[in-house]
């Protein structure tokens, strides 16, 4: 899953990316608000973003979010304390709000109730035929069998099985697992996605792919 | 120190002191005019009975005969009964009358008409008048003189002065009544001021706004004015704490929060025991400090008047369910908290949110420090509520027994997220209801801390 991650603070910054990686989510952090405007156009599940930006306020940042059509949840993280700072937040279009100091995970359980609702499928876990795959923990089984996915693996997945019997294109899989950051080669989605269907092998839903285009989860 | 502090006294000595300076100077002036009209008169009443004496005078033969008429002194009759001497002369020898009446002859020739003076004879003072008057066919001019007592000039003018002098005192103490009224009618606009200005400090939540100038009277604008300057300052000045607390919260969170992730995330990796023991304790740290910066935010926030909402309350509502919400919580450290059943409404003048927060730090004391047994129990005295929330646990040392309500303040053994906050945030609220805050031991052992918060009527009503 990947999420857009908008905060000034270097320190706080490092500690959260870090803390978000580790719960298996892809995660571009920007320290200002234009430069979290211009990634508008990536695939975002959620975006979480701090108020005090020094450039542009974050919810101006917001408010030109929602003006240019973009519906990706966002939660707002931020030290603003008032009752007035929350309900012009979540009136001005954000879903969530949480103050600082904050508690990890319950940070990143926002951040999959977040993504969830997007689905329009809120519950924690998605089960197509025999293969069941838990949105919260990173994992996935097949009749029982833990499928010990790595973060990228369960990223491909998951969208699939979200998508089950649709094809997914290979531009949206690949803006799925990778960062800006991550250096990612033209066949490094192929590598993942390779690596997941010997997994879900032998009795698991095979993966198909529509050469050139994307892949698709054949429902059983 | 001023004297004479009050306004009124103040204009009311102002207009009788000088009223009453005048008066006398006027009494003054009463007094010599008196003197010299009675003077005058009676000068002209003794002056005809000369005349009198000297129309009944004749001359035969070169020999001067004289006959007093009886009507001679009926002029100076008077309720006095003055005496009253006469005596005519011819060349230093009497005619008739008094021969030691002294005389002033010489004076008299001198003068045409009557001459006047005062002397005393036969040891009273008397005035005494005479006229020289020329007898045809006699040689030396014929002295008539009469003297008079001054008893009936004295009376008169007694007479004259005390009516002038009571009329005088009548208008000063008349006009003195008068100005008292008139003096509080002008001060009027004063007291109306007055009102208008202790209505806005009696006003729970202050109120900054300048007071309107146009109706106050003139020589108080500037007053009201120099009033609005430091109405405004003190707006600045509140609106800057209350900023302040604003920013410090957010200025000391941001840190807070990186603490918090940095020591979580350390925390999460394999360690060895002690350093994982050192990080339970520093994120321990952490979250004492966000408690404490939260209720002195509340705290802050309480003494400030943030006035939102409706300050309207159910206090049993308010109890129950906060009782049943820290129900697991003292359950999980082996403590029974109860709250004595009450079976109708009470309503109290403070905010849902600040009853809970009252609420809330009591609880949490006792389940941190308290015994085993908490008993929550709300009660009525007459026209307020009280909040009562005891423990079986040691008590308090009676030297402490006032400290707990100061800032930071802890107790004895305390460890762990207390912030020394709790009980001076209830007091704070509690005063800030028009309330109070008490706390006692109670015999034998425990604590009860007791909230006293005005009643908004009874459920019946």
């Amino acid at each position: 899953m990947r999420l857009l991650f908008v905060e000034d603070d270097k320190a706080l910054g490092r500690g959260v990316v870090a803390f978000l990686r580790s719960e298996q989510f892809t995660v571009d952090w920007v320290t200002d608000g234009e430069t979290a405007l211009q990634q508008l156009a990536e695939p975002y599940s959620v975006i979480v973003l701090d108020l005090g930006l020094p450039d542009i306020g974050g919810l101006e940042v917001l408010v030109r979010l929602r003006r240019a059509g973009n519906r990706t949840p966002l939660m707002i993280l931020t030290a603003r304390d008032t009752l007035k700072d929350k309900v012009g937040g979540l009136d001005l279009g954000a879903d969530d709000y949480m103050l600082k100091p904050f508690e990890l995970e319950e940070l990143a359980a926002r951040i999959r109730a977040l993504a969830r609702r997007r689905g329009g499928d809120p519950s924690p876990v998605l089960t197509v035929g025999t293969l069941t795959v838990d949105r919260n923990n990173a994992r996935a089984y097949v009749d029982g069998r833990d499928l010990e996915l790595r973060r990228r693996e369960h990223t491909v997945l998951l969208v699939l099985a979200a998508n089950a019997g649709k094809m997914v294109s290979r531009r949206r899989l690949t803006g799925e697992i990778f960062g800006h950051d991550d250096e990612a080669g033209p066949n490094a989605l192929d590598v993942y996605v390779g690596r997941v269907r010997r997994k879900l092998e032998p009795n698991g839903p095979k993966i198909l792919t529509v050469r050139g285009q994307g892949y698709l989860l054949r429902i059983p | 120190m001023i004297p004479f502090r009050s306004l009124t006294v103040r204009l009311l000595l102002a207009l009788v002191v000088p009223l009453i300076v005048s008066a006398a100077l006027i009494g003054i002036g009463d007094a010599w005019v008196t003197r010299r009209v009675v003077d005058y008169t009676s000068d002209r009443l003794l002056g005809g009975s000369v005349r009198a004496i000297a129309e009944s005078v004749t001359a035969e033969n070169g020999q001067v005969r004289v006959d007093l008429p009886p009507w001679a002194f009926g002029l100076l009759d008077s309720p006095q009964r003055d005496s009253v001497f006469y005596s005519v002369r011819q060349s230093g020898r009497t005619l008739t009358g008094y021969a030691d009446l002294p005389d002033f002859d010489r004076e008299a020739i001198a003068t045409r008409g009557p001459v006047f003076r005062t002397l005393t004879y036969k040891d009273r003072q008397v005035r005494q008048s005479a006229e020289a008057l020329r007898v045809p066919g006699v040689s030396a001019p014929v002295i008539i003189s009469v003297a008079q007592t001054m008893e009936s000039r004295t009376a008169v003018r007694g007479t004259l002065m005390t009516t002038v002098g009571l009329i005088e005192a009548g208008l000063v103490g008349l006009v003195a009544l008068l100005i008292w009224p008139a003096a509080r009618w002008s001060l009027r606009p004063l007291r109306g001021l007055r009102r208008r200005l202790s209505e806005r400090s009696d006003a729970r939540d202050p109120d900054f706004t300048p007071v309107a100038v146009d109706d106050v009277p003139r020589e108080l604008q500037s007053v009201v004015v120099a009033f609005n300057t430091l109405l405004g300052q003190l707006e600045r000045s509140v609106d800057g704490v209350r900023r302040f607390t604003a920013d410090a919260s957010h200025q000391i969170r941001t840190p807070l929060a990186i603490l918090k992730t940095h020591l979580t995330l350390l925390a999460r990796a394999k360690r060895p025991a002690a350093d994982r023991e050192s990080l339970v304790d520093a994120l321990e740290a952490v979250d004492r400090l966000q408690r404490l910066i939260e209720q002195l935010l509340a705290l802050a926030r309480a003494e400030a008047a943030e006035a939102d909402g409706r300050q309207e309350a159910d206090l049993a509502a308010c109890a129950t369910s906060l009782v049943a919400r820290w129900q697991d919580r003292a359950t999980a450290v082996g403590k029974s908290l109860t709250l004595k059943p009450i079976a109708h409404e009470i309503r109290v003048a403070l905010t849902g949110a600040l009853v809970e927060q009252i609420l809330e730090n009591l609880i949490d004391n006792a389940v941190r420090y308290g015994g085993a047994t908490i008993l929550v129990e709300i009660g009525l005295e007459p026209n307020c509520a009280v909040l009562m929330v005891e423990d079986d646990g040691p008590g308090l040392p009676e030297n402490l027994i006032r400290r707990p309500f100061e800032r930071f303040s802890r107790g004895p053994h305390s460890e762990g997220l207390g912030s020394g906050l709790g009980l001076s945030i209830v007091k704070a609220l509690a005063v800030r209801a028009g309330g109070e805050a008490t706390l006692a031991n109670i015999s034998g052992s425990g604590l009860k801390v007791s909230v006293r918060l005005p009643q908004l009527g009874s459920a019946a009503a």
